[in-house]
């Protein structure tokens, strides 16, 4: 914009900047409280990240304690547990982003062709009830499908003459029962958001497109698709800059913290949990934090970073 | 769209000040009684304050008042927060003057230094607490000092397995309440069930998930701490000062044994590793044979108030004593407390013979209870909810029992006087050799705490699963074996060792 302005007369450049400044001020007004909140919820309570360098005595104060370097980190590499509780919340996280956002957009791109209004309106409320569901809710309904003894799956194997399983001690099956509940609870949300891009395309490139003789299949490869990649790629940094943290209620409620599913199920926040219940450890679970908000942070701007170099106008920042 | 996001603004904005509103109704003491001593005193609540709370705090101030001059302000706090907003109270320099320690001890207050000494203070005011708590005492020490005043009515608990009546009338099984039984005793006992009662019906009931079967069978001290910092496996009654891993030992890998044999045998459901239900829940549904608990005579009628079916106790361990059973609740004083000998002649107070804990408990008498029986000492009562008032609409009930001497504290009907002749009986029976050695001894974990929290959640992992026998033995004690000493438990048992050589040597 600005190397723009330079090639007009230097008044021009004034005037616009006048009535730039004029135009946006109101909008600033207007943000206003929303930043001050952002403020005082996101930004003052930053220096709490000192607590995780430090021995945390309450009378001396948080500036007051004594620093203790790096201890608060150790506790989070003291075993073998380390490599798996990082892998876990990794590789779930990049098969939830990536199958997410698959699902995501077949489910909005097949909603946006219903064309009964009523009807599209019960399949998104339908989508979208899980998500309104509390973890506790999921982690029972689960559980009525896995039990030993009343479960619905053991029920009918027992019926069929088969050996049943004993879900929440059998770790191999565990991956695919997280990520479909993963799915199946935040399909819905995701969904509104691609189904409200969609919505909002311009339906001229669509009546070109079918003048042409475009099949549907053909429309949505080659325009909604395409046309969705802002959104999509937003999304997708965004969900990036939460690869290192992971969704308590579900791998916590879930699998019902059976600790023969830890090797499968443990993630971090998981694991920040079981050692510190007990202790209560400031300084330990800020240090765990702050290790998780430093790889998030990274990894935002490396994501940011490789989707400026191949497409600059949709990165972040 | 321009609608949209002003929207969103105008909710962003009601937001924000919403939050700045809500942090700003804070609510402030206040201090204008003379010149008497403000004291600020947490008050532990299942959640709701109680309505009746001023009236409480007038009656209690009436009396404490003139007597040592001091005005007492009443704190309620949730009983899930209490540990951080005690400690977010002192480091944000709030008045809190006596910290209610519940079922945490005082180590994690001390590692952030919340809690003042009381060893002084004892010494020269706590005549009372002395003759009310005795060797309970014990429960607030860490490493030699004294930083807290146990609350505790019973001096010793016994363990045991309880099971419904009338079961084990129709399977025609008695058991004596004196003696002693051991797992075979009751193997045989659940062997008779199962075979009686067959499929979907089971004889543990366990909120496995936490919990650990092992110190229901076996004297093991704890020495202040958790199963996970090193123990003594013969709870410090045999003369052994060994501090030891209780996971390791040959003596948990039978226990892991039985119980995965009991699983397999269907007395332990197989669900049991990721159940969630509270024990007593399990058996109000009628399919359980019992569980296990600690088995005082007070605990008969609790547990058949709380399954629903009367309940006997099959006795696993005598009744003995160590420095953990004293840690339930406790009372500090807060490192910032401007008049520590005030405070501490408050607290004393409160275990002397007089009815401020029945007050603080229970409340106003003829307000929400009356009277229907007394007892020998002030405070010995059975009580019942006053007219027109029940367990819902109270003006003030406190459900965890806190303050003072609870042994001259009332009781709700349906229990009685016995109650106080138990709890004599139980405390002054206690033998030497059932006393562990390490009374007072509490581990201090803050210089291997990394380790410790490595421990403890490689213990969360698999004690809860070997509890329920759901895995076999065989596979996962070696992994569970391994796991511990890669988180370094070994340092941990090191550094308990040390700890309690020194404090040895100096009693």
């Amino acid at each position: 914009m600005a190397a723009k302005a330079n090639t007009h007369p230097n008044g021009m450049v004034l005037n616009r900047r006048k009535i730039r400044w004029r135009r946006i001020i109101p909008m600033y007004l207007m943000a206003l409280p929303g930043i001050i909140y952002l403020i005082c919820n996101n930004y003052i309570p930053m220096f709490g990240i000192i607590i995780a360098f430090k021995k945390l005595n309450v009378v001396q104060g948080f500036f007051g304690s004594d620093w203790c370097g790096f201890d608060n980190f150790k506790f989070l590499f003291r075993s073998d547990t380390a490599f798996t509780i990082i892998r876990n919340t990794v590789m779930y996280n990049v098969v939830f982003i990536v199958l997410g956002t698959c699902i995501s957009i077949g489910a909005a791109i097949l909603l946006n062709e219903v064309r009964s209004k009523f009807a599209s309106r019960i399949y998104q409320s339908l989508i979208l009830l899980p998500y309104l569901m509390s973890w506790v809710v999921v982690s029972y309904l689960v559980y009525a499908i896995m039990a030993n003894d009343t479960g619905l799956i053991n029920a009918m194997l027992r019926a069929a003459g088969k050996e049943t399983i004993n879900w929440y001690q059998t770790k191999k099956y565990w991956p695919f029962i997280l990520t479909f509940c993963h799915i199946w609870k935040g399909t819905g949300y995701s969904m509104i958001i691609y189904l409200s891009s969609i919505v909002g395309l311009s339906q001229d490139y669509f009546e070109a497109a079918r003048i042409d003789g475009a099949t549907k299949w053909q429309q949505i490869k080659k325009i909604t698709i395409p046309l969705l990649k802002p959104t999509i790629i937003t999304m997708f940094i965004l969900s990036v800059g939460r690869i290192f943290a992971s969704d308590f209620g579900l791998f916590y409620q879930v699998p019902k913290n059976s600790g023969a599913l830890y090797e499968v199920t443990q993630t971090i926040d998981v694991y920040v949990y079981n050692a510190l219940m007990q202790r209560s450890d400031y300084g330990m679970s800020s240090a765990a934090s702050v290790f998780q908000s430093i790889v998030g942070f990274i990894l935002v701007i490396t994501a940011n970073k490789i989707v400026s170099k191949y497409s600059a106008e949709n990165a972040l920042f | 769209m321009k609608m949209k996001k002003l929207t969103a603004l105008l909710l962003t904005a009601a937001l924000a000040l919403g939050t700045l509103t809500a942090s700003g109704q804070e609510e402030t003491p206040q201090t204008d009684e003379g010149d008497y001593y403000e004291i600020v005193m947490a008050v532990p609540t299942l959640g709701a304050e109680p309505s009746g709370l001023a009236d409480v705090e007038a009656a209690l101030n009436a009396e404490v008042g003139p007597e040592l001059g001091v005005k007492v302000t009443m704190y309620p706090i949730s009983l899930a927060d209490l540990y951080s907003q005690q400690t977010l109270l002192v480091s944000s320099g709030d008045k809190l003057d006596l910290i209610s320690v519940f079922f945490s001890g005082v180590g994690p207050y001390l590692s952030m230094g919340a809690l003042m000494e009381l060893d002084d203070l004892y010494a020269a005011y706590g005549a009372d607490i002395k003759a009310a708590e005795g060797i309970a005492v014990a429960g607030g020490y860490y490493n030699g000092k004294l930083y807290a005043i146990p609350s505790e009515e019973k001096l010793a608990r016994s363990y045991g397995f309880f099971a419904r009546a009338d079961i084990l009338q129709e399977l025609n099984m008695s058991y004596d309440a004196n003696a002693v039984y051991s797992y075979d005793d009751l193997e045989a006992l659940f062997a008779a069930y199962k075979e009686k009662y067959g499929d979907g019906y089971y004889c543990i009931a366990g909120n496995t998930a936490t919990s650990d079967f092992y110190t229901y069978l076996h004297e093991v001290d704890v020495l202040g701490g958790g199963t996970s910092d090193g123990v003594l496996m013969d709870g410090g009654l045999g003369g052994n000062t060994t501090v030891e891993s209780m996971y390791q030992s040959e003596a948990y890998g039978d226990y892991a044994q039985r119980m995965y044999d009991w699983a397999q045998k269907g007395y332990i459901p197989a669900d049991a590793a990721t159940n969630t239900d509270t024990n007593t829940l399990q058996i109000q549904s009628g399919y359980y044979l019992g569980c296990f608990s600690s088995t005082e005579t007070d605990m008969i009628s609790n547990m058949s108030r709380d399954c629903g079916y009367e309940m006997v106790p099959i006795n696993t361990i005598a009744p003995w004593c160590q420095t953990s059973m004293y840690q339930t609740t406790m009372w500090g004083i807060s490192a910032t407390c401007e008049n520590p000998e005030k405070t501490f002649q408050f607290l004393n107070y409160m275990y002397a013979d007089n009815t401020i804990d029945n007050l603080l408990t229970y409340g106003l008498e003829g307000v929400s209870y009356e009277v229907v029986e007394k007892g020998e000492k002030d405070g010995q009562m059975v009580i019942r909810y006053a007219d027109g008032v029940d367990a819902a609409n109270t003006p003030y009930n406190m459900a965890m029992h806190v303050y003072g001497d609870k042994t001259t504290i009332a009781v709700f009907e349906p229990m009685t006087l016995d109650y106080y002749t138990m709890c004599e009986q139980l405390n002054n029976s206690i033998p030497d050799n059932r006393k562990s050695v390490t009374l007072g001894y509490v581990f201090d974990s803050t210089p291997v705490s990394s380790q410790a929290s490595a421990v403890s959640a490689v213990v969360q992992q698999y004690c809860g699963l070997i509890a329920a026998g759901a895995q076999n033995p065989d596979v996962v004690l070696p992994e569970f074996r391994d796991a511990l000493k890669a988180a370094g438990e070994d340092e941990i048992i090191a550094e308990n060792q040390k700890q309690l050589d020194a404090w040895l040597a100096q009693q």
